[in-house]
């Protein structure tokens, strides 16, 4: 490893130290509801209910898709976008973008129609800046609500992503000091855990877990930032020296297909065919569909589609929008294949775990609640080391109460979320209400249990009791039950049902556990 | 004129050594910040473009937070000063300036 002086090891432990205890609450809520949102597709298939079928753009879309567009007002035939939400409902989107009188950007403007996959009925029609409004478009306040908290903290964009970036940078900071400061990493990945509750031990926790977690947090916190950096600060930099400052330009001639511009009509292709064809290319069903200048000569379809299963980056394709000719697979940037499209393509999978389904999600939530682990086991060590002082005792029960607190908000926003769908009340806005709400059995227990390891032992049954409650409540509140979900081959429904009864009888016995070793108080000489 | 860059030097080094911690925390805080996006900012006009014109563009755009752990790490771990605050005032004055020269339209992507 790294041989550093004995001055440079002293700063690198301050910076590990200090910035994990100045950032590390905020850095912890965003790992645990990153490591929750990486299952986010998955909860909101679990919690939108009533799934019809997880593919609906299929051939068979042109004769619902066509009748929506030829009806529209043409100034809203610009461009047409079909897509699907997490309950599997098809959503046709004619659009025009429109300056927004509030942010004064060209935003999409039309009318947003949710049909039924099945019948191909209009279930709903919204017309407006359809994606100001999540409930127009998305069938699960409960998947909207936890993405936008790890994604911004609910903070008003940009800031909540330049605050997301700021930890992500953290996190590399983090992972990077503690990759330096290691002096033996591949024995501490197998260091053996000293017994009991003193100092030794907790630190021992912390490097076992933190040598297990070091790449990975310098991955995450990589790709983090990148999200959350690339499109607020980095690109409108770039566009400045590279493009005269004219971000429309820089978009068009990095990420649109070029186009020889043709203004004479000419009725569009047949869908079910392009369709048929880009899935069969892609290796996996449609996603998204995209038509562009519609009724034109130069007309174009593009489709996008999540990772084939041999493969880690979307698939994108471009068709003829006149004659449903094939013409070319786009990378993420550019007209052709490239080192940096590459580099861009990987960034998605990295982040999420999305690149070889359930078994690479399952190691994301590990090393993630590892990671989690990992910061507030160092914040405790941190503590231990001046747990004589009344200020870093009260931070020490700030710690308890956000590690415990913000599990325990985030069960009550999805009790909420389904107690209001229950009503026919707006999820969208109860979720975040719940959250609220949540704050009070999150927080009360750390202030009123002058123990803390009373406290603790409350906050798990609490939170055992929460996530085992879940699965009655989504099946009260409407959503389907495991006969239905077995039937209609959702095994998504089932399995979260069962993982959360199993993690909640876990966390309820965790509670119940008599506490067996008394807490020593710590030795210098540890 | 040797021995006048070598008094200035040496009442730089003096002016720098006398406040080491603050020095490490302005190269460390906003020093890195400015170098990095100084950096990835001027990249567009010197790294090659690649077959496909977009490298330019999606290299800076993913390594922004490498270069500024770059700097960070190195404002923390570098032991002479002085010589940290000259490679640091270096990454500034050449990429601002290109960034400077690309803005007034001498040179362009």
């Amino acid at each position: 490893m790294v041989t550093l002086t004995r001055a440079q090891m002293k700063r690198l432990t301050a910076v590990h130290g200090w910035s994990g205890t100045i950032l590390g609450l905020l850095l912890y809520a965003v790992i645990v509801t990153g490591t929750v949102v990486v299952l986010g597709d998955e909860i909101g298939a679990w919690s939108a209910g009533g799934i019809r079928t997880d593919q609906p753009i299929v051939p068979g879309i042109d004769t619902r898709v066509r009748p929506i567009i030829e009806a529209a007002p043409a100034e809203h035939r610009t461009d047409i976008t079909v897509f699907a939400n997490a309950r599997g409902e098809l959503l046709v989107f004619p659009h025009a973008d429109i300056q927004h009188p509030d942010s004064g950007e060209p935003e999409p403007y039309g009318t947003l129609f949710r049909l039924d996959p099945v019948t191909g009925g209009t279930l709903s029609r919204h017309e407006g800046f359809v994606f100001r409004e999540p409930a127009w478009h998305e069938a699960s306040a409960l998947q909207d609500f936890l993405v936008d908290l790890h994604v911004q903290l609910h903070v008003p964009p940009p800031w909540g992503l330049i605050l997301t970036g700021v930890l992500g940078l953290l996190m590399v900071a983090m992972g990077v000091t503690g990759l330096l400061m290691h002096r033996h990493l591949v024995r501490d990945l197998f260091v053996p855990v000293r017994p009991g509750r003193r100092l030794v031990s907790a630190r021992d926790r912390h490097v076992l877990a933190g040598s297990w977690a070091l790449l990975f947090a310098f991955v995450l916190g990589f790709t983090g930032a990148y999200f959350s950096f690339a499109g607020t600060v980095v690109f409108p930099l770039l566009t400045e020296v590279a493009f005269g400052g004219d971000e429309v330009a820089a978009a068009e001639a990095l990420f649109e297909p070029p186009v020889v511009t043709d203004a004479r009509p000419a009725p569009l292709a047949g869908l079910d065919r392009v369709v048929a064809d880009a899935a069969a290319r892609a290796g996996s069903p449609v996603d998204t569909l995209s038509i562009e200048r519609y009724g034109r000569a130069d007309a174009r379809i593009r489709t996008f589609h999540r990772p084939p299963p041999d493969g880690m980056d979307f698939v994108r394709t471009v068709y003829d929008g006149v004659s449903g000719g094939f013409l070319e697979l786009r990378p993420v940037i550019g007209n052709q294949p490239s080192g940096g499209a590459l580099l861009m393509g990987l960034m998605w999978p990295l982040h999420t775990g999305s690149f070889a389904g359930a078994p690479s999600k399952s190691i994301w939530v590990g090393l993630g609640s590892m990671m989690a682990f990992v910061v507030v086991s160092g914040m405790r060590l941190w503590l231990r080391r001046r747990d004589a002082q009344p200020l870093w005792q009260g931070f020490g029960r700030a710690v308890t109460i956000v590690g415990y607190g913000l599990p325990v908000a985030m069960l009550t926003a999805a009790h909420a979320c389904f107690l209001a769908g229950a009503v026919d009340a707006d999820a969208f806005r109860w979720t975040p209400a719940g959250f609220a709400v949540g704050v009070i059995p999150g927080v009360l227990p750390g202030l009123l249990h002058r123990d803390e390891d009373g406290a603790r032992r409350l906050y798990r049954g609490l939170l055992g009791a929460g996530v085992v409650l879940l699965p009655p409540c989504r099946m009260v509140t409407g959503g389907i039950g495991w006969g239905t979900a077995l039937y209609d081959g959702q095994g998504t429904v089932l399995s979260i049902d069962l993982a959360l009864l199993v993690l909640g009888a876990a966390l309820i016995g965790w509670a119940m556990r008599p506490e067996t070793m008394p807490r020593p108080r710590s030795v210098a000489a540890e | 004129m040797r021995r006048l860059m070598t008094t200035t030097h040496r009442r730089i080094a003096a002016a720098v050594n006398a406040r080491p911690a603050a020095i490490r925390w302005i190269l460390a805080g906003p020093g890195a910040i400015t170098a990095a996006l100084l950096f990835t900012t001027a990249m567009p006009l010197w790294f090659p473009a690649g077959a496909a014109g977009v490298n330019h563009i999606a290299y800076p755009l993913v390594l922004a937070p490498l270069a500024w752990a770059a700097a960070f790490i190195h404002a923390c771990l570098v032991e002479n000063l002085v010589r940290g605050l000259a490679f640091s005032a270096l990454v500034h004055g050449v990429c601002g300036a290109l960034i400077v020269i690309a803005l007034s339209g001498s040179l362009r992507w």
